[in-house]
């Protein structure tokens, strides 16, 4: 008896010995650390930069490794084996443009990488403007007593989508012909619209500039009371309140003086808050539509937009009017454009795709606004933003017939209530781009 | 002065010497019962000499010696000719058959005919006017040559009149030119007050004249004769029914109009006389769908005539009135918001009185005396809603100023008004009461001296025009927008006096007859307290006639060739002659706004009146006409050549003011210490300087810093244009009846040209323009003729009719079929200048410069720019600077002037803008049925367009085509029906 209890304890102990032989050896393998050097490569002649920050996120238990790049784009990283992907965002902002340069790489760290793993990253670039559009509000809200609409107390607001301070100075903003996007456009010709070839675009009627020495933070907004600088709710609750001492107006009593449009703005604002207007058409207001504007912000380069917009050359009649002009704005000087179709209608573009490849739906009179959607991949890859983000967005109209809401689900409003930065779409289409909120963002 | 012509009067008339020794009496009875007629009227063809039959049919006219064609007319009776011929005795039992007026006579007319007379005229009578279903007397325009049915059909908008003309823009004011008399009371729009907005000079709307009432319509479209003045394009004048009649109701029914009307001529038994009654009703509506949009009218109208006095100078008395109740009320409109209408009154009342008396003395033959008053209400009453955020200004200031605006509970009677804001309603009243009253007292004296005969005409007419309404008042001041008082009845009455003479003679020449008639109208106008003081115009005509051959007997029946040559002066309107004040208002100061939307606002307000105009002439149309009838056989052809130039006529010219004001801004007013919740303002009337001082009294008042703004204001003035002219050929031609068919064909037709071209300087600027400085516009243009970028136009049209009637007297029927084409249509615009060149070609749309190729800007496609012929500057308004010179100087030397410059060169919005606009033929029919049953029914139906013509027409300035159905410039008829039917009880 004896020689059987001995087998089977032997056969115990040597499988115990073997499972903590193979534990062992897993053990060792899983400190073991490799080198991954990722070199970014930039398209278009843009130069790599330092600081440019990559992560490496492992893709089974997803713990992120990050570095910054050196001077030649070399981020190096000493992580354990397995599967990673790697991502990198990285804005950059020259004069007035920024460039976005994102990439994406899978790539997999194993035993057999003898010496450190080197990966390269082609980046795509897409140029988005430093200073975006964020907000359009154009198409009034219901009077109380049922009378009709209120169209006036129309806005705007400008934002600072970039990593620096911009300063606003030559900044000008004007509209399109037709004032409205289902009206007949003149400037088409077999299809095209003429001036794309010429390289402008038709600012209708006049333009306004903003005075000079405003500048705006990463993250500032700026918002321009268009018309009716004042607290509107006082006789139209649905409309919009500007007595605030940090708008701006649109109001320039010595260009502009219909006493409806222009009212005396409120005394919160200061005149030092008043942007200035030149006039080239007729009228004695900034005729701007109430339903489907095209909409763009310029910034002017060599000269100011008061000499630009002053000179016949630039001049054009639209449709031969004697009364209806527009100045021909270069593409180049323009920033960011948004393209309002009116809901119900059959519509046309006006702006040329390079500035607004799409278009936004507006059903107006009802206090609606237009709304840029959040970018989400940026706005979640800043690091500030993190534990501020309010998801669950539920401002957008999608109840509505055309209606649209932001696909990202961030509630920005909310979010920058709570101290988050917010990155906004900028693809230059407003069907990314743009949504029909429901209310708008100054009566939140 | 009227005392003097009283006793004049009384004394001839007490010589009792009979002049005209001899008679003609006998009987009037209806042809077919040969039953005596009362109250026919037998008159000779020149109206001299007339009697009335009384109750027995018994007539008797006193004649002198001669030959006379008679005209024997009785309401509901056929219009009979006979002759007369007076040797050596009284002619008795001369027996007149009339037959009545049906469907069943031989011939039955139901076109304009063109008078006999030596002016160029055309008569339509009661059968036409039904057969065509005429619903208001501006369709009358489509039965004269080459006339083309209006593509109007519904009354919901004011309606003209125009004569020899082809549209109410054409630059010389025809609608306004064009006189329109009611049984002799003239119609006219000299106190219109409220359409000072079209500047003034307009003719009247004619909706308020009832059409079932009326017997006949002679048109004038010649040279009418002096007893016809203050007019210049043409003379409408309508007769309404007189004499018994049965009992007469109308039905008319059509897709926008329903219209019923009653009518009855009751003898009042025993020589007491006749009165005519007329009841209308007319409902007229924009849109079927929303039967709100209406307008109405209702009628009624009462005449009363009598024959008194001797057999041998008989009078003729008829007194009249009509009264018009009717207009527009959008109260129950479900769509309007709750609480909101516009009402609109078109009331009217019309009283004439005429006395017509034949006194056959060796120095007078007759005597025709004429009163009447026509008093309008068109008071109109609107409310509406509004509603703002911030407060708004209503200025009420009459004075030159700087006034700040005030709160209504401090000042009700402030210059200037602050509306608080919120929403409220307001309620506007035009209350225009325009009355004119009216007397004519006419002599006329026949006397045959050998084979000479001549009929001498002596008259005069006075007129007064005024206005008993308020004029645009509130109810309430305290949300009344931006309004200053001008009250109608505060205004002076215009006064019209005239005068003329006129002598017609028969004689023989070559054996056949020649009519010379000569006369001469002196037309004053006299207003208080006018600059113009009293304007006088003299109006000489001459017109002649001359028959070339007659024979009743030949192929060639007669043939006849008449010609006129004179003027026809038309004097102006209140609102030319005497000023009506208007208001500029500018901003001088405003604040910001506080928290429930109230700022403060200052207002620099000027009067601005017409400025006199010493060299101010008189619109005169000199008419020169051509024109032969003719008949062969059966066919009658008239065809009357015309040149018409009117010198003179009115236009409304701008006029630029320099004048400067103080504005005080928001970023002035920050400049103060005093906190924004406890400061007052107040602004210095003259000075216009702003003054902020502080409510608790603490801090010291400011007087605030201001920019100076020099700019142009527009005034106004009236001045005379360049003449316009005008040729024309118009054409009939009856073919008689074929009496096989039963069938007559006429072709009627009109070939119209038309030049108007301005070349008076006119200023131009826009005065809420900037100049690149900022600043507001510097430069006003002195432009040839109009600142824009043609200065007139030429125009030609060549119309022709076809109207096929069929008439079949046993059924009583009458078929008519009327193709209207056009056949050329052609006008063009023009810019022109005798002295130079008034526009360029441009190389291409966007530029500013005269394209260096020198081209015409006629020939071919070409962007134009008309530039002003010179300029002046604010800063220096002694010098005129030639234009094109300077522009081309500063594009090389002066870039700022250049681009202010630019924004007084008018360009084309077309390349196509001088090309000519002709259209490609077009055409249209209408049917026209009257179908009598038994002696009481008669039944009218009538299709417009009744092809609905569909087809399309080449405009060949555009090269597009464009649709004949529902064409947006009017070219033919809508396609339209409409049945009437009439019951006699």
């Amino acid at each position: 008896m004896n020689t059987k209890i001995n087998f089977r304890l032997l056969l115990v102990i040597g499988l115990i010995t073997l499972v903590f032989q193979s534990c062992q050896n897993d053990y060792d393998h899983l400190y073991q650390t490799q080198m991954v050097s990722v070199q970014l490569h930039y398209p278009d002649n843009f130069e790599p930069v330092a600081n440019v920050i990559v992560s490496l996120v492992n893709s089974t238990n997803n713990i992120a490794y990050t570095d910054s790049t050196d001077a030649d784009g070399i981020a190096t990283f000493e992580v354990p084996f397995g599967i990673y992907d790697a991502a990198v965002s990285e804005m950059r902002t020259l004069s007035a443009t920024s460039y976005i340069f994102t990439g994406n790489k899978s790539l997999s760290v194993t035993e057999s990488d003898k010496n450190s793993v080197v990966t390269n990253i082609e980046l795509s670039v897409s140029q988005t403007s430093a200073i975006i559009i964020k907000e359009l509000y154009n198409g009034g809200c219901q009077k109380d007593d049922g009378s009709g609409s209120f169209n006036r107390g129309q806005y705007t607001i400008l934002y600072n989508n970039s990593a620096s301070s911009v300063s606003l100075d030559n900044f000008g903003f004007g509209a399109a012909f037709p004032y409205n996007s289902n009206q007949t456009n003149y400037f088409f010709e077999q299809g095209e619209l003429s001036f794309v070839k010429e390289g402008w675009i038709p600012a209708a009627m006049g333009i306004w500039y903003f005075p000079d020495g405003i500048s705006l933070a990463p993250g500032e907004q700026i918002v321009v009371a268009i018309n009716s600088a004042v607290d509107n709710t006082v006789t139209y609750s649905q409309s919009i309140n500007f007595a605030n001492s940090v708008y701006y107006t649109a109001y320039d009593i010595n260009v502009y003086t219909h006493e409806l449009y222009y009212p005396a703005p409120s005394s919160l604002i200061p005149t030092s808050h008043y942007l200035s207007a030149v006039k080239y058409g007729s009228g004695s207001a900034w005729t701007f539509s109430v339903s489907s504007p095209a909409f763009f912000i310029f910034k002017t380069e060599g000269e100011t937009p008061a000499e630009f917009a002053n000179n016949a050359d630039n001049l054009g009649n639209y449709n031969g009017s004697s009364t209806m002009i527009y100045s021909k704005v270069p593409m180049d000087w323009v920033l960011d454009g948004i393209e309002v179709y009116r809901q119900g209608y059959d519509n046309q573009k006006r702006l040329p795709s390079a500035i607004d490849a799409g278009y936004v739906y507006l059903n107006n009179t009802y206090g609606y606004t237009l709304y840029r959607n959040v970018n989400k991949e940026a706005t979640e890859a800043l690091l500030e933003n993190a534990e501020r983000l309010v998801y669950s967005y539920s401002g957008g109209t999608t109840d509505l017939v055309d209606g649209s809401t932001d696909p990202s689900g961030i509630d920005a409003e909310a979010s920058i209530a709570n101290g988050a930065r917010i990155i906004y779409s900028d693809t230059n289409s407003a069907t990314n781009d743009f949504h029909q909120r429901r209310k708008a963002s100054l009566r939140d | 002065m009227a005392k003097i012509v009283l006793v004049f009067f009384v004394f001839l008339a007490s010589i009792n010497v009979a002049y005209s020794q001899y008679s003609l009496s006998g009987k009037v009875l209806n042809a077919d019962k040969k039953t005596p007629i009362e109250f026919a009227t037998i008159v000779t063809s020149d109206n001299n000499f007339w009697a009335i039959t009384d109750y027995n049919g018994d007539f008797t006219i006193k004649l002198p010696k001669g030959e006379f064609s008679l005209i024997i007319s009785c309401l509901g009776y056929e219009k009979t000719s006979s002759s007369v011929s007076i040797k050596n005795q009284s002619v008795s039992n001369q027996v007149f058959y009339i037959k009545e007026n049906n469907l069943s006579l031989d011939e039955v007319v139901v076109t304009a005919q063109k008078k006999d007379e030596l002016a160029t005229s055309y008569s339509i009578d009661r059968n036409a006017l039904t057969h065509a279903q005429t619903k208001d007397i501006s369709d009358l325009m489509s039965q004269l040559p080459g006339g083309q049915t209006s593509y109007e059909t519904d009354a919901t908008s004011e309606r003209y009149v125009v004569l020899r003309s082809d549209s109410r823009s054409e630059i010389d004011n025809p609608s306004f030119g064009t006189a329109i008399e009611v049984d002799g009371v003239r119609l006219t729009s000299n106190s219109n007050f409220s359409s000072f907005a079209t500047d003034g000079i307009d003719g009247i709307d004619i909706r308020n004249i009832a059409v079932n009432n009326i017997e006949s319509v002679e048109i004038v479209t010649g040279l009418p004769s002096v007893e016809n003045g203050d007019l210049s394009a043409g003379l409408m004048k309508i007769h309404t029914r007189k004499g018994k009649s049965p009992l007469e109701v109308e039905v008319i029914t059509k897709p926008n109009t329903k219209s019923y009307s009653a009518t009855k001529g009751f003898d009042l038994g025993r020589r007491r006389g006749l009165i005519n009654t007329s009841l209308e009703h007319t409902k007229s509506i924009k849109d079927r769908v929303s039967p709100y949009t209406t307008y109405t009218r209702n009628n009624m109208s009462l005449t009363y005539r009598n024959t008194i006095g001797p057999k041998s100078k008989p009078i003729d008395l008829t007194y009249g009135i009509t009264g018009n109740l009717g207009g527009y009320n959008s109260e129950n409109d479900p769509d309007r918001f709750v609480g909101t209408y516009e009402k609109q009154k078109d009331y009217a009342l019309r009283s004439n009185l005429n006395v017509k008396w034949l006194l056959n003395l060796p120095y007078l033959t007759g005597l025709d005396f004429s009163a009447s008053v026509n008093y309008a209400d068109k008071k109109r009453e609107e409310k509406e809603n509004e509603d703002s955020s911030a407060s708004t200004v209503a200025n009420h200031s009459t004075e030159e100023g700087y006034f700040i605006a005030t709160d209504y509970d401090e000042n009700p009677n402030a210059e200037t008004i602050l509306i608080p804001a919120g929403s409220w309603y307001e309620i506007m009243y035009n209350d225009d009461k325009p009355v004119t009253y009216s007397a004519k007292l006419k002599a006329n004296w026949v006397q045959k001296k050998g084979e000479f005969i001549n009929r001498i005409k002596v008259g005069g007419e006075v007129s007064f025009s005024g206005n008993y309404g308020k004029g645009e008042f509130y109810d309430d001041l305290r949300y009344a927008p931006t309004w200053r008082e001008y009250r109608y009845d505060e205004q002076p009455f215009v006064n019209n006096y005239s005068f003329y003479a006129e002598d017609k003679v028969i004689f023989p020449v070559f054996g056949n007859q020649m009519d010379i008639q000569a006369g001469i109208r002196s037309d004053i106008t006299s207003i208080k307290g006018t600059e113009y003081g009293t304007v006088q115009g003299w109006s000489p005509r001459i017109n002649a006639q001359y028959v070339l051959y007659e024979n009743k007997n030949s192929l060639l029946k007669y043939a006849k060739i008449h010609a006129g040559w004179g003027d026809a002066v038309k004097l102006p309107s209140a609102n030319v002659l005497y000023p009506r004040p208007a208001y500029s208002d500018r901003l001088a100061f405003a604040s910001t706004s506080d928290a429930v939307g109230t700022a403060f606002y200052a207002y620099y307000s000027m009067p601005i009146s017409t400025i006199y105009n010493t060299s101010l002439n008189w619109q005169r149309r000199r008419k020169l006409e051509v024109g032969t009838d003719f008949r062969i056989g059966n066919t009658r052809i008239s065809l009357t050549a015309y040149r018409d130039k009117t010198f003179d006529p009115y236009r409304q010219a701008d006029h630029y003011i320099p004048v400067a004001h103080k504005l005080t801004d928001q970023s002035d007013l920050e400049e103060s210490q005093i906190p924004r919740e406890d400061q007052v303002y107040d602004i210095d009337q003259s000075t216009g300087i702003v003054t902020v001082s502080d409510a608790t009294g603490t801090l010291e008042s400011e007087e605030l810093n201001y920019t100076v703004k020099n700019r142009f204001k527009k005034d106004y003035y009236y001045a005379n244009g360049s003449s316009v002219i005008r040729k024309g050929l118009e054409w009939i031609i009856d073919f008689g009846k074929i009496e096989a068919l039963k069938t007559s064909v006429r072709l009627d037709g009109s070939y119209y040209s038309y030049k108007g071209v301005n070349e008076t300087i006119q200023e131009g600027m826009s005065t809420s323009a900037l100049s690149i400085d900022g600043s507001p516009y510097k430069y006003v243009g002195f432009y040839v003729g109009n600142d824009g970028v043609n200065n007139g136009s030429e125009t030609k049209k060549l119309r022709t009719n076809v109207t096929v009637t069929t008439h079949i007297p046993a059924i009583r029927m009458i078929v008519s079929c009327r193709l209207e084409g056009c056949l050329y249509d052609y006008s063009r615009k023009l810019s022109e200048y005798s002295d130079g060149t008034r526009s360029y070609v441009l190389d291409d749309p966007d530029a500013y410069l005269p394209s260096s190729s020198g081209e015409n800007i006629y020939d071919g496609n070409n962007y134009v720019a008309t530039y002003p012929l010179y300029y002046k500057s604010i800063n220096d308004m002694e010098t005129e600077v030639l234009f094109l010179e300077k522009f081309l100087w500063a594009k090389e030397n002066d870039p700022d002037l250049y681009n202010d410059l630019s924004r007084l060169v008018k360009k084309s919005s077309k390349d196509y803008y001088f090309q000519p606009e002709k259209y490609s033929p077009y055409f249209s029919a209408n049917l026209n049925v009257t179908k009598e049953i038994g002696d009481r029914i008669s039944l009218t139906f009538k299709a417009t367009n009744f092809f609905n013509n569909t087809g399309k027409i080449t405009n060949s300035q555009t090269g597009n085509e464009e649709s004949l159905y529902y064409n947006s410039s009017g070219k033919i008829a809508k396609f339209y029906y409409g049945l009437s039917m009439r019951i006699k009880l």
